[in-house]
């Protein structure tokens, strides 16, 4: 059933503005003009939600909200009103509000504000699609909304060779956009959803301690890297003193450009989960990245465990067809993996070709782990006995 | 006897008086801070001409490498001597810098009592500097510079009026033999640095020759101005509620008041309720680590 939006305003074309605004969402407006009417309304209707004037003739905002609260109401308000006067709305937080939209207003920052209030399930229920293509603008957007579309790589730089040589090195999968100032980079997080922001500490003119501070609030999500010169003593420590996450050097070189994409990218993609099935990703890197291929697995696959307990899921299988042969740091994963699983209360179940699985029967940790030939079988095989 | 209720109203009545009348001692920029000011306003100035002004005067030298290299201006290279922080901040940077050490000085007392309290004022200045910097960033309002040196010199005149009241009391002290406890009590200096402090701090604003954007930033930040969303006073007045909500500073204000004023601002500035949360913990640390690094 749609949740009720009581609105109650002396003006006939702002009520019907407010109900344009909302008219994306699945709600079901209601109006009154004056707050006597607003609360019979209040009175027959229970709505969820009031967007409650100030100003208005017969019975004014705060008299109706002293009124509704005096017999007990406790209906959701937010004051929508021209007044932006402290001593006209300070007094009223002792009556409850949940919020306060100055007129005029954009109808994002009503729509967010109804969304937030209306709970989870309206929000899941009313909240608009992504757009595919960022907007054009950067007036109309309401700070820090999440309807953004995804870019996987933001490079801020004041000079455009960097982002362009940058570009070169990754893969054409990954987006990268680029800002060549701090407020470019700002509209950019405010329109975007970045993966990875890079940032040149040394922008002129900027202070790049702030401008990261503001990207951070627009992009709380999202990895920060410095960019810094070759000759930079410590990047390490640069990266620290300025709050972000690690550094690359410019001019880049291929080896840390293959690091960066392991840590932000390939790092993601290692484990696929579907449904009960956590399916692992071979390695194809130098050998002295093995070490690290297998330590961010087992982080990965601790995740997805995480994901199938939270899920309600009785066990989980474990594709590793594609695990390199490596036993020592195979078994040790598939050890920590399956006690991790048990911890959880999920049993484990291999899926793994003939070889790999002898080797597993080898090795004490791991021998007592069911081992199947494919996913189905593995399938078949917990829904007649789940794996303890 | 002296009658403290007397004293008190008519000392409100001259300090009133002398602020309308621009009377009141307003601390003046260091001359060498007047001259570099001069040699930054050439496009083409020269580093080492800047560099050799601040040498001369030592302590003003230190606390600018001080500064330069606390949590508010961390750059990207540890600034270890004069030279290489005029090298590496350009014009901007270095004249906030410079503002920001001298103002801090504003802040300091003999009297423990004072100083703790000026220190604490201190703080929320920093702190509304920094977050008026990045909102005014976050909502593309004009220049965050202007924004940053508004926010931080906003309260000035509490400190200066807060001082001026405590040699007013010490010399009462000193000529009528009063009781020292609290002859200008509390209230009374709640109440009159409230009422004249923004004039104040506009005026020291004026008398520094700070931009125009700055002082009137000042003057108009004691309550928003809706037509004007996105004015530099408008993001320094939400960012002086914000402080306040953190507990950081003098709080003139109730509660309710400010939780107000922080509302309001959020909607007038167009402000998703978690960037402003997630920029205030920023500020938060920033400050926790100025203070951290004072202590050691």
């Amino acid at each position: 059933m749609a949740k009720r939006v009581l609105t109650v305003d002396d003006s006939r074309s702002m009520r019907a503005i407010i109900s344009k605004a909302l008219g994306t969402l699945d709600v079901e407006i209601l109006q009154a003009e004056d707050g006597e009417k607003g609360l019979a309304s209040v009175e027959e209707n229970n709505p969820d939600l009031i967007l409650l004037d100030i100003t208005m003739p017969v019975m004014d905002g705060p008299t109706m909200l002293k009124e509704l609260r005096g017999r007990g109401h406790k209906h959701k308000v937010i004051l929508l009103t021209a007044e932006s006067g402290t001593s006209v709305i300070g007094p009223l937080f002792a009556l409850g509000f949940e919020d306060y939209i100055v007129k005029p207003f954009k109808a994002e920052e009503l729509q967010a504000k109804v969304v937030k209030i209306l709970n989870p399930q309206a929000k899941a229920m009313v909240e608009p699609q992504a757009p595919k293509e960022a907007p054009r603008t950067t007036e109309s957007g309401f700070v820090g909304g999440e309807n953004r579309p995804f870019v996987e790589v933001l490079v801020v730089d004041d000079m455009e060779n960097v982002a362009k040589q940058f570009r070169n090195l990754l893969p054409e999968s990954i987006r990268v956009n680029n800002a060549l100032d701090g407020q470019s980079a700002a509209n950019l997080c405010r329109e975007r959803l970045y993966r990875v922001v890079v940032v040149d500490v040394e922008i002129p003119d900027v202070d790049t301690a702030s401008l990261v501070r503001q990207l951070r609030a627009l992009q709380p999500a999202a990895a920060f890297i410095a960019l810094v010169m070759r000759n930079a003593k410590n990047p390490v420590q640069i990266a620290r003193d300025k709050g972000v996450d690690g550094a690359l050097v410019k001019p880049f070189d291929v080896e840390q450009i293959k690091d960066f994409l392991s840590a932000y990218f390939e790092a993601k993609d290692l484990v696929e989960v579907e449904n009960e099935l956590v399916r692992v990703s071979g390695f194809s890197g130098r050998k002295d990245r093995e070490l690290r291929y297998f330590a961010r697995l087992s982080k990965l696959i601790d995740e997805a465990i995480d994901k199938l307990a939270a899920a309600c899921y009785p066990g989980a299988i474990l594709d590793v067809t594609a695990l390199p042969q490596i036993p020592e740091q195979a078994v040790r994963l598939l050890t920590d993996a399956a006690a991790y699983a048990r911890d959880m209360g999920l049993g484990l179940r291999l899926v793994a070709p003939p070889e790999t699985g002898q080797m597993f029967q080898k090795f004490v940790e791991t021998a007592s782990i069911p081992i199947h030939a494919t996913v189905a079988e593995a399938r078949a095989a917990a829904q007649e006995q789940p794996a303890a | 006897m002296i009658n403290q209720a007397e004293f008190c109203e008519s000392l409100r009545g001259i300090l009133v008086a002398r602020i309308q009348e621009g009377k009141l001692v307003i601390p003046v920029l260091p001359d060498v801070v007047v001259r570099i000011e001069k040699e930054l306003q050439d496009p083409n100035y020269d580093i080492n001409n800047v560099a050799t002004l601040l040498e001369r005067d030592l302590v003003l030298a230190a606390q600018i490498i001080q500064t330069a290299n606390s949590a508010a201006f961390a750059r990207t290279q540890r600034v270890e001597s004069i030279r290489k922080a005029v090298g590496l901040l350009g014009a901007r940077s270095l004249r906030t810098l410079l503002l920001t050490t001298i103002s801090r000085q504003i802040y300091s007392s003999r009297t423990p009592a004072i100083n703790d309290a000026l220190h604490t004022l201190w703080d929320h200045s920093l702190v509304v500097a920094v977050l008026s910097q990045d909102v005014a960033g976050l909502v593309e309002s004009a220049a965050p510079d202007a924004a940053y040196l508004a926010g931080l010199l906003h309260d000035v005149g509490q400190a200066i009026v807060g001082i001026y009241l405590l040699e007013v009391e010490r010399s009462a002290i000193d000529r009528r033999g009063a009781h020292r406890s609290d002859f200008i009590n509390h209230e009374f200096w709640m109440s009159v640095v409230k009422e004249v402090y923004r004039p104040v701090s506009a005026a020291l604003a004026e008398k520094w020759n700070l931009p125009t954007a700055v002082c009137d930033a000042i003057k108009a930040c004691d309550d928003y101005d809706p037509g004007n969303r996105r004015s530099i006073g408008n993001v320094v007045r939400f960012s002086d509620a914000v402080a306040m909500q953190m507990g950081i500073g003098l709080v003139l204000l109730d509660e309710s008041q400010v939780n107000a004023l922080v509302m309001i601002g959020r909607s007038l500035l167009g402000l998703d309720e978690d960037v402003v949360t997630r920029i205030s913990a920023q500020g938060k640390r920033i400050i926790d680590e100025a203070r951290l690094s004072a202590r050691t």
